[in-house]
C-alpha cells in the first residue's frame, strides 16, 4: 500500500478517517446528550443549543427506563410485546430474504432459460414502484386472507425475494468465474447443489450486507406495521415508539424520544459492530479463491 | 486512491496485526453478544407463539366493540384515562368487551382510520375533529345519532345523555345537513373543546414593566406589549402561529372572513381582510423581534414558549397546558384572544362518533355516552388538556381548579358564557384541499416572507380555482365497472398462462438445456409468485384506481370511472404536481452524483490498511442505520438558520464573501431546500459505501500486482483497473440511488411537511398527501403511475448507455 508506506500518506488517511468519524458521530452524540437531560434542559437544548456537553452534568439515566416503560398504558408490557414482535418479524425476514433472494439471483445470473432477460427487466422495474401505490390494494389482499392484525403480512412477503437483493446477488454471482461452476457441475452437483454449495458460501459478503440491510429496514419499518397491525399487543418497536411521540415535531418529550430512539437503534448498531467482521472476512475470501 | 490495493485476497491478514489479548476480548464479546441474541430470539418466538396460541383458542360470546382514539398532547396520561374508563365500562356492562386502538398522534390516527374504513371494518367508535365532520358525513361514514339522543333525553336512566347539558356551540359543531355545519343530523358527541388565546410569560412582563393583558385587550394592546417585551435582552415579543385555523380566528376578531357566501368566493383581496393580514405580515417582517422570525421549523409552535424566551405565544387552545404545567423556571398565565372590531372567538372540538357501518350501534352509543359522562370529563379535565363540554363540569372546580395552572381558566369558557361574545365553530369545506392550500400559500408571505402578501394571495386564488374547475370536482361519473374489469383481467391472465405453458412446453432442445431451463424457472418461481401476488395484483388494482375517482375512506364499490381525467388534470392543470416533480428532479440531480462520488471516495478510504479500520468503518456506516423522528429533529436543528450547526459552520465563510446566512427551509427554500435534503443524504452514505467496499475487495489483487510491476502509476491503476472492475457496482448503486431519490418521502414528511409553500413538497409526499390527507386515491394512483413511467424511462436510459462502460467478468 503506497500511501500507507509514506508517513504523510498515513497521516492524511488518519486525519480524514478521524475527521469523518467526528462528522458522522456528532449527531449521535447529540442524541445521547439530549437523552440524558432533564425535560426542560432538553427543550432548551433543541431550541437554542444550551446544555449540550460531551459529559453532561447531572445525567438522567432514568430517562431510558422511563421511555421504555411508557411505551404502553401498562408499564413495561408494551415494551416486552414490542420487542418480541420486532425480533420475530426481523429474524424471519432476514433468513427468508437471504435464502429466496440468493436463489433467484443465482438463476438470473447463471442459468439460461427463455424469458430471463424480460423477467429481469421486469424485476428491476418493480423496484421503482413507490410503496404507497400498493398500500391499499395490499391491505385489501391481506384482509381477504384474514391476516390483518397478525404479524403475517410483515413476514410472508419476505419468502418471495426482494428485488433489491436479487439484483445484488445477481451482480455478485455474475462475477464468479465460470470455471468454478463448471468444476462443480463435473463433480456431480445439480443446479440447486451449485447454488447451495458453491454460490451461497461465496456470497457471504452479499449475504452479510443483505442481512444487515434487511434487519435495519425491517426493524425500522413504520408504515407497514402501522397499516396492518391494530392491537397494542401486536405492535412492533417502531410503532410502540410512536405511542408516546406526541407530534412530528417531537419537541415536547425530546429527551424520552431520544432515549427510546437510541435503545431502538442499539440492536442495529450492535449487529453491525459484530457482523462487520463477517463482511470483511467474506469480502477478503472473494470469488477468486478457487 | 491510497486504498486501491486493498486488503484483497489475504483474508487472514485483513484484520491487521491484532494483539492476542485484544482478539480474544473481542471474540469473547462477540460470543456473549451472540448468546444474548440467541436467547432474545428464542424468548421472542416463544412469547409470540404463546400469545398467538392463546388468542387463537380463546373464544367468547361477548359483543366486541372496537374503539380508536389518539393521545395527542395529553400523552400517556390521556391513554391511561381512556383505558381505565373502558375497563370500568366493561365491568359495568357484562357481555360487552372493548378493544382499544391508539395509533399515536392525530396524523397516524386519521391514516389508520382511513385504511380501516377502506377495508370495510372501521372501529365502532372513534374521535372525529369538528373540522372533518362535513367531509366524513358527506362520504356517509358517520352514523346519525339523533334517535339515540332523543330516546335518552326522555329517559330516566341516570346514565342517559342529555344534550341540553352540553354547550350548544359544541353540539352544533357536529350537526351537518349536507351544506352547512350547525344544522341537520347529529354526528358525534363532543368530548371536549377549547377556545383560543395567548399564553403569556408573567415573569417577562414583570421584568419589562409591561402590564398583564386585560380581559378585553385589543390588538393594539397586544402589539404594544410585544414591543415592550422585546426590549429585554434575548427576548422576542410573541410567537404568532399562522395555521389556517388560527388565521381565520384572527380575522374573526375583526368580524371578517376569508370567504364570501361559499368557499369558492375567495375574499382575501377584500380591503379589510387584506389589511388585517398585511398588518400581521408587517409585525413579523418589518419589525425586528416583535414576533418570532418564522425562520425555522424547529423553534415554532407551542414548545417555543417553554424556553422562556418569548413573551407571548398563541393563538393556542387548551392543549398546550399539560406541557406548560411542567414549566418551573417562570410564571405564566392565559389571556383571551385580543379583540378587534368584533368580540369573537372560535370553538375547536372533538367528538366520539359512531361508524355508520357498525353492527353494534346501540352498544357503541352506550359506550359513547359513558366516555362523555360528567365523571370522565371531570377526570380528563384535571389533566389540563381540554375544556369539558358539559356546562356543569366546565363551570365546576374540576376545570376551574384554582390550585392548578393556568389561573385564568375562566377565560376559556367565557366566550361561551358571556353574551357579549360570539364563539363559533369554524367550518371547512368537505374538500380539505382548501385548508392545505390556504395554509401553505399564505405562509410564504406571513411566515417565511419569501413572497409578498399580494403574490401569496394570488397564488392561493389561482391554485384553489384550478382545483375547483377540475372536471373531477364536478363529479357526475358512472360507477367503476369492477365486474367487467375483473373478467377481462381474468381472461387475459388465463390466456397469458396458456401461452406461457405452450411456449415452454415446445422447443426441441438438448436435455441439459431443458434441465437448465426447468431449474431456472423453478428457482425464479419464488420471486414470480411473490411478484404476482404482492406486486402485479396490487399494481393492476392501482392502475384501475388511477382511472377512477375513489375516496379512500369509502369501500371500493363506491369508486367512479373517470377515464383519463386524473391524468389530464395532473399534467395540464395541477401546478402543484409540476412543482413537486421539479423539487424531486432538482434533488435527484444534486443528490445522486454527489452521493455516489462521496460513497466511492469513502469506500476507498475505508479500504485502507490501517489500525482500527474496523472502528472507522463502523462509525462511518452508523448514521445510515439511524432513522425516524429522532434524526429528523436533529436535522432541523442542524439547518436552523439561527442556532444550527450548518450556519455556524458557514458563518465565517458567508461574512467573508458578504452574503447573509441562508434560511434553508425559510425564504431560500426554493433553491436551497432540496440541496439541504441532499446534504442529509450524504450523511447516510454508509450503505452505498459498504457496497463499494465489497466491490473494491472483490477486485483481483493480481491485476494490481501485474500493473505495479509494469510501472503503472496509482492514478492510472485507478482508472484502468479499479473503475472498470467496479463498474457493475457503480451502475447498481447509481440505479438504487436514482430510484430512492425519486421516492424521497420520510425526511420531507417529518422535517418540513413540504413547506414553505410547497417548495420542499417532494413527489412522493404530494402523492401521499393526495392519498391520505385528501383521500383522493384515484388521483394518487395516477400520480404513482406517472412516477413509474418517469423512473422506468430514466433507468432504461441509464442501462442502455451503460452497456458501453460496464464490464462483467462472468455474466453469460
Amino acid at each position: 500500500m503506497v500511501a500507507s508506506r509514506s508517513l504523510i500518506g498515513r497521516i492524511t488517511t488518519h486525519v480524514l478517517l478521524i475527521g469523518g468519524v467526528l462528522v458522522m458521530l456528532l449527531p449521535l452524540l447529540w442524541m445521547l446528550c439530549v437523552s440524558l437531560l432533564t425535560p426542560e434542559r432538553a427543550q432548551a437544548a433543541t431550541v437554542s443549543g444550551d446544555y449540550l456537553r460531551l459529559i453532561p452534568t447531572d445525567p438522567q439515566f432514568g430517562n431510558y427506563a422511563e421511555a421504555l416503560a411508557q411505551m404502553s398504558s401498562v408499564r413495561w408490557e408494551g415494551f416486552r410485546n414490542a420487542l418480541a414482535n420486532s425480533v420475530v418479524v426481523t429474524t424471519s425476514c432476514v433468513i427468508a430474504t437471504a435464502l429466496s433472494s440468493s436463489l433467484v439471483g443465482f438463476a438470473f445470473a447463471r442459468l439460461r432459460f427463455r424469458g430471463r432477460g424480460p423477467l429481469f427487466v421486469l424485476m428491476l422495474a418493480t423496484m421503482m414502484l413507490p410503496a404507497q401505490v400498493t398500500l391499499i390494494p395490499l391491505f385489501l389482499l391481506f384482509r381477504s386472507l384474514g391476516w390483518i392484525d397478525t404479524l403475517l403480512p410483515l413476514i410472508v412477503p419476505a419468502f418471495f425475494g426482494n428485488a433489491f437483493f436479487i439484483f445484488m446477488y445477481r451482480q455478485f454471482i455474475a462475477q464468479i468465474p465460470e470455471s468454478l461452476i463448471e468444476a462443480a457441475a463435473i463433480d456431480g452437483y445439480g443446479w440447486f447443489g451449485i447454488w447451495w454449495n458453491i454460490a451461497l458460501p461465496l456470497c457471504r459478503p452479499v449475504t452479510a450486507i443483505c442481512a444487515v440491510f434487511t434487519f435495519v429496514f425491517v426493524w425500522n419499518d413504520f408504515l407497514g406495521p402501522l397499516v396492518y397491525l391494530h392491537s397494542d399487543s401486536q405492535a412492533t418497536l417502531a410503532i410502540a415508539l410512536n405511542s408516546f411521540r406526541n407530534q412530528y415535531g417531537g419537541v415536547n418529550n425530546v429527551h424520552l424520544l431520544m432515549a427510546a430512539s437510541l435503545v431502538t437503534m442499539l440492536p442495529c448498531i450492535l449487529l453491525f459492530l459484530t457482523a462487520q467482521k463477517q463482511f470483511i472476512e467474506g469480502l477478503g475470501k472473494g470469488a477468486v479463491k478457487g | 486512491m491510497s486504498a486501491s490495493r486493498g486488503n484483497g485476497a489475504n483474508a487472514h491478514t485483513s484484520d491487521g496485526p491484532a494483539p492476542g489479548v485484544m482478539a480474544s476480548v473481542s471474540r469473547w464479546t462477540r460470543r456473549s453478544l451472540g448468546v444474548v441474541a440467541a436467547i432474545v430470539i428464542l424468548w421472542s418466538f416463544a412469547h409470540v407463539a404463546w400469545r398467538e396460541g392463546n388468542r387463537l383458542f380463546r373464544t367468547s360470546g361477548a359483543i366486541e366493540l372496537t374503539v380508536m382514539h389518539w393521545s395527542g398532547d395529553g400523552g400517556p396520561a390521556e391513554d391511561e384515562i381512556v383505558d381505565r374508563s373502558l375497563r370500568e365500562f366493561e365491568a359495568a356492562h357484562p357481555g360487552i368487551t372493548v378493544k382499544r386502538i391508539n395509533p399515536g398522534d392525530m396524523g397516524s390516527f386519521y391514516t389508520k382510520l382511513q385504511t380501516m374504513f377502506a377495508s370495510g371494518e372501521p372501529p365502532d367508535l372513534f374521535y372525529v375533529g369538528a373540522e372533518r365532520v362535513a367531509s366524513f358525513a358527506t362520504m356517509g361514514l358517520l352514523a346519525p345519532l339523533d334517535e339515540f339522543a332523543d330516546a335518552d333525553a326522555a329517559s330516566e336512566d341516570p346514565r342517559a345523555l342529555h344534550l341540553d347539558r352540553f354547550y350548544t356551540n359544541c353540539v352544533e359543531a357536529f350537526r351537518y345537513d349536507g351544506t352547512k355545519v350547525g344544522h341537520g343530523p347529529l354526528y358525534g358527541i363532543p368530548k371536549d373543546f377549547t377556545t383560543v388565546g395567548f399564553y403569556y410569560n408573567k415573569s417577562l412582563f414583570d421584568a419589562a414593566g409591561v402590564p398583564y393583558p386585560k380581559p378585553d385587550w385589543t390588538w393594539d394592546d397586544f402589539i404594544a406589549s410585544a414591543r415592550g417585551l422585546k426590549k429585554l435582552d434575548g427576548v422576542v415579543g410573541a410567537e404568532f402561529v399562522t395555521w389556517p385555523m388560527m388565521l381565520r380566528a384572527y380575522l374573526r376578531t375583526d368580524g371578517i372572513e376569508a370567504r364570501g357566501a361559499d368557499f369558492d368566493d375567495v375574499r382575501l383581496h377584500d380591503e379589510l381582510v387584506f389589511a388585517a393580514l398585511e398588518r400581521l405580515r408587517s409585525w413579523r417582517h418589518d419589525e425586528v423581534n416583535t414576533l418570532t422570525g418564522g425562520k425555522s421549523k424547529l423553534a415554532s409552535g407551542g414548545p417555543l414558549f417553554t424556553t422562556g424566551k418569548v413573551g407571548m405565544a398563541g393563538p393556542f387552545g387548551r392543549w398546550v397546558v399539560p406541557e406548560y404545567r411542567k414549566i418551573t423556571s417562570f410564571d405564566w398565565d392565559f389571556a383571551p384572544m385580543p379583540r378587534g372590531a368584533a368580540r369573537e372567538n372560535i370553538v375547536i372540538t372533538v367528538s366520539w362518533s359512531l361508524a355508520s357501518s357498525s353492527p353494534h350501534k346501540a352498544e357503541a352509543w352506550k359506550l359513547a355516552r359513558w366516555l362523555t359522562s360528567a365523571d370522565i370529563q371531570a377526570q380528563q379535565s384535571r389533566l389540563g388538556l381540554a375544556v369539558p363540554t358539559i356546562r356543569s363540569v366546565a363551570e365546576s372546580d374540576a376545570f376551574l381548579d384554582p390550585t392548578s395552572m393556568p389561573l385564568n381558566d375562566a377565560a376559556f369558557v367565557a366566550p361561551l358564557r358571556d353574551p357579549a361574545y360570539v364563539a363559533k365553530v369554524i367550518d371547512w369545506p368537505p374538500d380539505s384541499t382548501y385548508e392545505q392550500l390556504l395554509g401553505s400559500r399564505l405562509d410564504s408571505a406571513l411566515l417565511t416572507g419569501a413572497r409578498s402578501l399580494d403574490e401569496a394571495v394570488g397564488d392561493f386564488e389561482r391554485a384553489w380555482q384550478q382545483h375547483r374547475r377540475s372536471p373531477l370536482a364536478a363529479g357526475g361519473f358512472a360507477p367503476f365497472p369492477w365486474g367487467t374489469t375483473l373478467s377481462v383481467t381474468g381472461a387475459i391472465v388465463a390466456l397469458g398462462l396458456l401461452v406461457a405453458i405452450v411456449y415452454y412446453a415446445r422447443g426441441p432442445r438438448s436435455s441439459s438445456a431443458r434441465r437448465e431451463e426447468r431449474a431456472g424457472l423453478l428457482m425464479v418461481s419464488p420471486w414470480l409468485l411473490g411478484f404476482a401476488a404482492f406486486l402485479a395484483l396490487p399494481i393492476l388494482t392501482s392502475l384501475a384506481l388511477s382511472l377512477s375517482a375513489w375516496q379512500g375512506v369509502s369501500t371500493l364499490d363506491q369508486a367512479k370511472y373517470v377515464g383519463a381525467t386524473n391524468y389530464t388534470q395532473l399534467l395540464l392543470h395541477d401546478e402543484r404536481f409540476w412543482r413537486s416533480l421539479w423539487v424531486t428532479v432538482y434533488y435527484v440531480i444534486i443528490a445522486v452524483p454527489s452521493g455516489q462520488l462521496f460513497a466511492l471516495l469513502a469506500a476507498m478510504l475505508m479500504n485502507a490498511k490501517v489500525r482500527g479500520i474496523n472502528f472507522y468503518r463502523a462509525a462511518w456506516y452508523l448514521p445510515s442505520i439511524l432513522s425516524g423522528v429522532g434524526v429528523a429533529v436533529l436535522w432541523r436543528w442542524v439547518f436552523d438558520p439561527e442556532v444550527g450547526l450548518m450556519n455556524a459552520a458557514l458563518g465565517p465563510l458567508c461574512s467573508l464573501v458578504g452574503l447573509t446566512l441562508p434560511e434553508w427551509f425559510g425564504k431560500d427554500a426554493a433553491w436551497l431546500g432540496p440541496p439541504a435534503f441532499a446534504v442529509m443524504t450524504l450523511w447516510s452514505v454508509g450503505g452505498s459505501m459498504m457496497i463499494y467496499l465489497a466491490g473494491l475487495q472483490n477486485v483481483p489483487q493480481d491485476l494490481y500486482e501485474a500493473a505495479e510491476i509494469d510501472g503503472v502509476g496509482r492514478v492510472r491503476r485507478f482508472f484502468s483497473i479499479t473503475l472498470p472492475m467496479l463498474s457493475p457496482v457503480i451502475l447498481f448503486n447509481s440505479l438504487m440511488a436514482l430510484i430512492a431519490g425519486f421516492q424521497v418521502f420520510t425526511q420531507a414528511f417529518v422535517m418540513t411537511s413540504g413547506e414553505p409553500g410547497d417548495l420542499t413538497r417532494f413527489y412522493a409526499l404530494y402523492l401521499y398527501n393526495q392519498a391520505f390527507d385528501l383521500y383522493a386515491m384515484g388521483y394518487a394512483s395516477a400520480m404513482a403511475w406517472i412516477l413509474l413511467v418517469i423512473v422506468l424511462a430514466v433507468t432504461l436510459l441509464l442501462m442502455r448507455t451503460s452497456a458501453r462502460y460496464v464490464y462483467y467478468e462472468g455474466l453469460r
